[in-house]
């Protein structure tokens, strides 16, 4: 049923492992999030009408904010009060459309699992289960030690050779290495914190200000 | 209220009577007697009136109407004595002299943790709770911590000693980051070099068997020499500035298993003895798993090339 080429096998192997490390350095919650908004945005072009109705007070609030923002609630006080009137009032019905639409959002949220498992953790398992005793590739001879290429021979294959056990683990080391090379330039950097003073020093140190005035001969 | 009032005398006169016969020694006496009532056995003890110790010359200095209470207290078998009233006479001296030996008993006690903590090097009981709890949760801040009296200065030390370990976490970070750059690059470099100075496919993998009969013994030989080479010398200077440096030290020490430690050293002292191997057996398991780390490269180097 499976007759897959070695090298499809390792080439596969290493995309889904690529793809869930991915997805595990992003984060679930993230990718639901865009997800919804991916969602809501293609329904309100394909002519769902609730999404669209959100969409459009979405966009009108946006307005208002803007303008609301725009002006000097000094100056114009009568306009920026009617705006911040309506402001509230189209939020707080944004506010109960989009508590209407949770469910929806919960849906999506599962299907979303659903579709992660498919893709990242079910194709491992596949692959442990179907393939575990295939050798994927041997390494050319007198490479390695001996002993090293008995180690990662283990635990179904010939010396030599390399099985899938041994191929996730080297793919989820190497990429989990190269995405820390990748994020950790792109991280803020801490400085180097000041020791704190102590206070009671600076209070008994004698100071120009806390000397008492002269009086005035 | 005659009637009243008779009682009330009555009452006195008994406790009056009964003060006269307490005095001059005889409370013991008294005593031994109510005690030896509708029994066999003599009773021989002596009354608290009577015993000749500060604690008497302290009853002594009661107030009367103290005095009077407790003698009235004591001699009351039948119930016949006004507790209410007494009471109400006895509260606050009695509650005065109890609140005394309370707040005596509170000096006490804070002398003695105080003597403890400023043993400790902490001048406040409270320090020594937050010390310990400190000592639980990073061991770092424990053996920097100074805690003082004052709360702003020591909400100050803690946000120094939390702001220290974030920038420890970060220069680890760092350091790790620039050794396993230099790693790869190694890997990578030897890699190339055998690839391209390799004759037919000797240096290569393949899903055959029949590759690994092909390849002439000499240039897989040095590709694993030179791998062992930049391996030791890598790790080498990791090593040493891991057991050297106090930024990649302190945190080391804030892992699992050494916090597992202090934690355990706090019911068997003798447990501390073992941190220094252990800290060490810590650093040589992080090089052991830098080096599978690089062999794992070698791995899917080796896989990737294996189609081509």
């Amino acid at each position: 049923m499976l007759d897959i080429s070695p090298y499809q096998l390792v080439i596969a192997s290493l995309l889904v492992i690529f793809f869930k490390q991915i997805v595990g350095k992003v984060g679930k919650e993230v990718l639901e999030e865009n997800g919804w908004r991916l969602y809501t945005t293609v329904g309100q072009r394909l002519g769902d009408a609730k999404l669209k109705e959100l969409g459009n007070r979405r966009a009108e609030l946006a307005k208002i904010d803007r303008e609301r923002k725009s002006i000097s609630a000094q100056d114009e006080y009568a306009r920026w009060t009617k705006l911040n009137r309506r402001f509230d009032k189209l939020s707080g019905e944004t506010e109960k459309l989009a508590e209407s639409q949770k469910d929806r959002k919960a849906q999506l949220g599962r299907a979303l699992g659903v579709a992660l498992f498919a893709t990242t953790s079910l194709p491992i398992w596949v692959f442990r289960i179907w393939f575990r005793k295939a050798v994927l590739f041997y390494f050319p001879a007198g490479t390695l030690p001996y002993a090293l290429e008995y180690v990662l021979a283990l635990p179904f294959v010939p010396t030599g050779g390399v099985g899938l056990t041994v191929w996730m683990f080297a793919c989820n080391s190497v990429i989990s290495s190269l995405l820390f090379m990748v994020c950790f330039p792109f991280q803020a950097s801490v400085p180097p914190p000041a020791r704190p003073t102590n206070e009671k020093e600076d209070k008994t140190a004698p100071t120009e200000t806390s000397k008492p005035a002269t009086p005035a001969s | 209220m005659s009637t009243e009032l008779s009682a009330e005398e009555k009452k006195r006169i008994l406790r009056e009577r009964r003060q006269a016969k307490m005095s001059g020694g005889k409370a013991s006496s008294r005593l031994n007697t109510i005690l030896s009532q509708g029994s066999s056995v003599n009773s021989e003890a002596t009354s608290v009136l009577d015993k000749t110790t500060d604690e008497t010359k302290e009853t002594q200095k009661i107030s009367p109407t103290v005095e009077e209470g407790l003698n009235a207290e004591s001699n009351d078998v039948f119930g016949l004595v006004d507790r209410s009233a007494l009471s109400n006479k006895q509260s606050s001296p009695v509650a005065e002299k109890l609140d005394n030996n309370a707040e005596d008993m509170d000096q006490l006690f804070k002398q003695i943790l105080s003597q403890n903590s400023q043993e400790n090097g902490s001048n406040d009981q409270n320090d020594v709770l937050s010390s310990l709890m400190r000592n639980l949760l990073d061991p770092n801040q424990a053996n920097t911590a100074a805690p003082g009296a004052d709360s702003k200065s020591s909400e100050k030390e803690d946000e120094y000693e939390r702001q220290l370990v974030e920038y420890k976490k970060y220069q680890q970070s760092k350091v790790k980051f620039i050794f396993l750059v230099l790693r790869y690059l190694a890997i990578f470099i030897n890699f190339t070099y055998h690839y391209l100075t390799s004759e037919g496919d000797s240096f290569k993998s393949s899903s055959y068997a029949h590759f690994r009969l092909n390849a002439p013994a000499t240039i897989q030989k040095s590709f694993i020499t030179y791998f062992i080479t930049f391996e030791t010398v890598i790790l080498g200077t990791y090593f040493v500035l891991l057991s050297r440096s106090e930024a990649l030290k302190g945190v080391t020490e804030s892992g699992i298993i050494l916090k597992g430690l202090s934690l355990v050293s706090l019911v068997a002292p003798k447990v501390e003895h073992y941190r220094p191997l252990i800290t060490s057996l810590l650093n040589y398991a992080e090089l052991l798993w830098m080096l599978i780390a690089d062999v794992s490269l070698i791995v899917v180097i080796f896989g990737v090339i294996s189609g081509f």
